[in-house]
């Protein structure tokens, strides 16, 4: 079981107002399941190349979500709905079959993964990483010095 | 929305499908049961296998559904996306 511990430079330094002003990120690419790859790759259809970005550990979030600009990137179609909270009361949205894979952690390869879509690029992050995921792991949030320690 | 049509076939199914499909994945496309799966993954490569990557539905068939929260979204400093 890896252990990575993620450090935020603050000027050079691990500081911890570097995890404070952005929160434990990590970089992130996102991919068009394999099932899904394979069968452009058998029709000779081009697969899309994957979207990357950083992706913020959300503990609030009981399910996670990608940029739209992703999905509409990878024109991959929804396999599902699913409902939600919001200030407006429980609404319906679709999820997304989409693979999480962390370059610097270890290659981690989060295979099958339903996501909602969500406007997320203004907040300089590409994926919010839920519960849903986070359950598969341990996760260290230490604020004291600026370190966040994932184990998946 | 897309898969509107679906869903609203998977409600009016649904009490059928409690009796002998409880807690597997029903696949569904435009008004047709394509059938039920132990694993969603399992739905979802059949999906693939027929559909390429059209839009269809896979659904857990469980009397209540559970409702998903995202805080950050709720608080409006994201924007969800139906």
């Amino acid at each position: 079981m890896p252990i990575h511990n993620l450090f935020y430079l603050v000027k050079g330094q691990i500081n911890p107002n570097g995890l404070r002003n952005i929160g434990p990120r990590v970089r992130v690419e996102i991919q068009i399941p394999p099932i899904l790859a394979e069968y452009f790759t058998q029709r000779g259809q081009p697969v899309p190349e994957p979207f990357s970005g950083d992706a913020l550990f959300d503990t609030g979030a009981s399910i996670s979500a990608v940029d739209n600009s992703a999905i509409t990137n990878l024109g991959i179609n929804p396999m599902g709905v699913t409902q939600v909270h919001t200030p407006g009361g429980t609404v319906q949205q679709n999820l997304y079959p989409l693979r999480f894979f962390f370059p610097t952690l270890s290659n981690l390869t989060i295979d099958f993964n339903a996501v909602i879509g969500s406007e997320l690029r203004s907040q300089g992050i590409i994926a919010l990483v839920g519960r849903d995921v986070l359950s598969r792991c341990m996760l260290v949030y230490n604020g004291l010095v600026g370190i966040c320690t994932i184990s998946f | 929305m897309a898969l509107e049509k679906e869903l609203k076939y998977f409600q009016s199914i649904k009490a059928e499908l409690l009796k002998q499909h409880k807690d597997k994945f029903a696949l569904i496309k435009d008004e047709s049961l394509i059938g039920t799966f132990t694993k969603m993954e399992e739905a979802y490569e059949e999906g693939v296998k027929r559909y390429g990557n059209e839009a269809f539905l896979i659904k857990m068939v469980v009397e209540e559904e559970s409702v998903e929260s995202i805080p950050s979204l709720m608080s409006g400093a994201i924007n969800a996306h139906t």
